[in-house]
């Protein structure tokens, strides 16, 4: 009875681990979770329907504060957009694309304020175009994200050249 | 067979023959996992010295206690270990680096590199290297300065150089 009873306090202190680890995760888990979320977004696998492409468009808010700054010169890409903007960008971006996958690598995280994350990032993308030439092109990128309304969300992001010349 | 090559080919599996197993594998997936990674060389920008699928080891630990040096090929983390370039180091931080008729000029002297083979027209304006950043670039200057992926890069990124 008392091995019985051990085994199942143990069972329970796991499953309080797994609960906490999964329902309250730390502010760099949830930056992390946004990070991929965002890659997620972005990424894509194969042709999509217009209806997929506007629905996925329409979740711009869920990753960007309502101003947010933007500084990629290569891109043409610079000054304060609303998310309803980069929804346009998005659907037209996306739409010239028949594979596209986004990915961020060695995210070094930091927390100047309770509610602002400074994340400096390499972000790698890789895809076909419709025409079927390829992408392949890799950046260092440094975001601020601020958190709003339980969300992180990206308030500047700017583009910088790993190899400069 | 001989009873010792016999029991070389073919060991008891014994709890201590399991153990040294786990441990050889072990110590094997931490040196060549972190320590000397095997990689594959992809791409012409560093010909002739470091032919397109070549084989090489990326050894960490060089700069552990040193820094980097002109001339010394080190590997450029791009992309975590998925990206990882392999350049040649011109110049350091402060120095100021330009190219004149496909030859190299540091600080306004230019430099010899017999490294480099073929021929050269490289122009390029003078510029500083900041603080904390080196200037690499690879030894196949044949190709056009535009294919060429060249320029300053952080230190940080500098993850170790090939053995060999």
């Amino acid at each position: 009875m008392v091995t019985r009873n051990k085994i199942l306090a143990g069972v329970a202190v796991l499953l309080a681990v797994w609960a906490v680890w999964t329902f309250f995760p730390s502010r760099t888990r949830q930056v992390k979770r946004q990070f991929s979320s965002f890659s997620e977004w972005v990424s894509k696998d194969g042709p999509e329907g217009n209806l997929t492409l506007v629905n996925e468009a329409t979740k711009a808010d869920e990753f960007f504060a309502p101003q947010c700054t933007w500084e990629a010169h290569g891109y043409d890409l610079n000054g304060t957009v609303t998310p309803q903007e980069v929804s346009r960008y998005y659907f037209a971006g996306r739409a010239r694309f028949n594979k596209l996958s986004l990915k961020f690598y060695d995210l070094d995280i930091r927390f100047p304020e309770r509610r602002t994350a400074r994340v400096k990032a390499t972000v790698r993308i890789t895809g076909t175009l419709q025409d079927g030439d390829s992408v392949s092109e890799t950046h260092e990128v440094r975001c601020t994200l601020q958190k709003m309304h339980g969300k992180w969300l990206f308030g500047q992001v700017t583009v910088v050249e790993v190899l400069k010349r | 067979m001989d009873e010792r090559l016999r029991r070389f080919l073919f060991p008891s599996i014994t709890p201590a023959f399991l153990v040294r197993v786990v441990l050889v594998a072990l110590c094997a997936y931490g040196f060549f996992g972190f320590v000397c990674t095997p990689f594959v060389i992809r791409g012409k920008s560093m010909e002739s010295t470091y032919r397109d699928g070549g084989f090489d080891f990326l050894w960490k630990p060089h700069y552990l206690y040193s820094k980097p040096q002109r001339g010394d090929v080190v590997a450029i983390s791009l992309a975590g270990e998925d990206v990882v370039y392999l350049k040649r180091i011109v110049a350091l931080a402060g120095q100021t680096v330009a190219f004149k008729d496909g030859v190299l000029v540091v600080d306004g002297r230019p430099v010899a590199e017999p490294y480099v083979k073929g021929p050269c027209d490289w122009n390029l304006p003078p510029r500083t290297v900041e603080a904390d950043h080196v200037y690499v670039v690879g030894d196949n200057r044949s190709m056009p300065m535009e294919q060429h992926d060249f320029g300053q890069v952080s230190l940080r990124r500098i993850v170790g150089v090939p053995l060999w």
